[in-house]
């Protein structure tokens, strides 16, 4: 009995491990992927932290099966997103970056103008190019990922670097 | 062709990270919440599955009564 018990235990405590170990590669792997993403949505260091908690919590408990990594990927971003796109309807939008968030999130103090102006961009422009020119998706995929048709991928692709290009030459910059 | 502007913004967009302290602590903070989850969870089945029986017995005592007032 006393040796059932204990295989019982141990048992458990190789889960509780595995889980563990779990958890640990899933933060390491794509922890700065949803937070790059929240941020772009929420301009705002300690939402988009929470909003990588709360991306990763829907994983561990309501992810469904996936056929590759890929597929794992594109469903993390599009809960990341939409996680983000809901806080910020419950909260006052802030019009400007707090300093102490640059200083926190791994930019270089020469960085901050420049990060201010990207982050001045609405985010639906900056979802779309980040995930064109940072993650290396497609326009198809995008659309796939994000809900929208593939003519709207384009047309806020061409009108986010229109943007683009007017706040840096606003700010004189580059 | 990727002109400055973009060349910049993925720059700029992928120097956004958490530090490893940050990462610890979410780390930290998704065991203990997916404990709690897990034990909500587990009340709430034992909840709803009270519930369902009390349901169930207060629809038969209904019915008993309703034939017994028959009868």
């Amino acid at each position: 009995m006393g040796i059932i018990k204990k295989e019982v235990f141990t048992d458990l405590a190789q889960k509780q491990n595995k889980s563990e170990q779990e958890i640990k590669e899933l933060v390491s792997k794509y922890s700065s992927l949803i937070f790059r993403i929240s941020y772009c949505i929420l301009c705002n260091r300690e939402d988009a932290e929470e909003a990588v908690q709360e991306t990763l919590l829907r994983y561990l408990t309501k992810a469904p099966e996936f056929n590759n990594e890929e597929h794992r990927k594109a469903w993390l971003i599009k809960v990341s997103a939409n996680i983000s796109k809901n806080m910020l309807m419950f909260r006052i939008k802030r019009e400007t970056l707090n300093i102490d968030d640059l200083e926190n999130i791994g930019v270089a103090e020469k960085d901050y103008e420049n990060l201010e102006l990207i982050m001045s961009l609405p985010a639906r422009y900056k979802i779309v190019l980040t995930l064109f020119y940072v993650e290396g998706y497609k326009s198809k995929e995008i659309a796939e990922i994000i809900g929208i048709s593939e003519d709207a991928v384009r047309k806020r692709l061409q009108k986010g670097r229109e943007l683009l290009k007017k706040e840096f030459e606003k700010g004189e910059l580059l | 062709m990727i002109d400055c502007n973009i060349k910049e913004y993925t720059r700029l967009i992928n120097s956004i990270s958490l530090a490893q302290s940050d990462k610890d602590r979410i780390v930290e903070n998704l065991i203990k919440k997916r404990s709690i989850k897990k034990e909500i969870s587990g009340k709430q089945v034992a909840v709803a599955s009270v519930a369902a029986v009390l349901a169930f017995g207060v629809f038969y005592a209904v019915k008993a009564k309703q034939n017994i007032n028959i009868m």
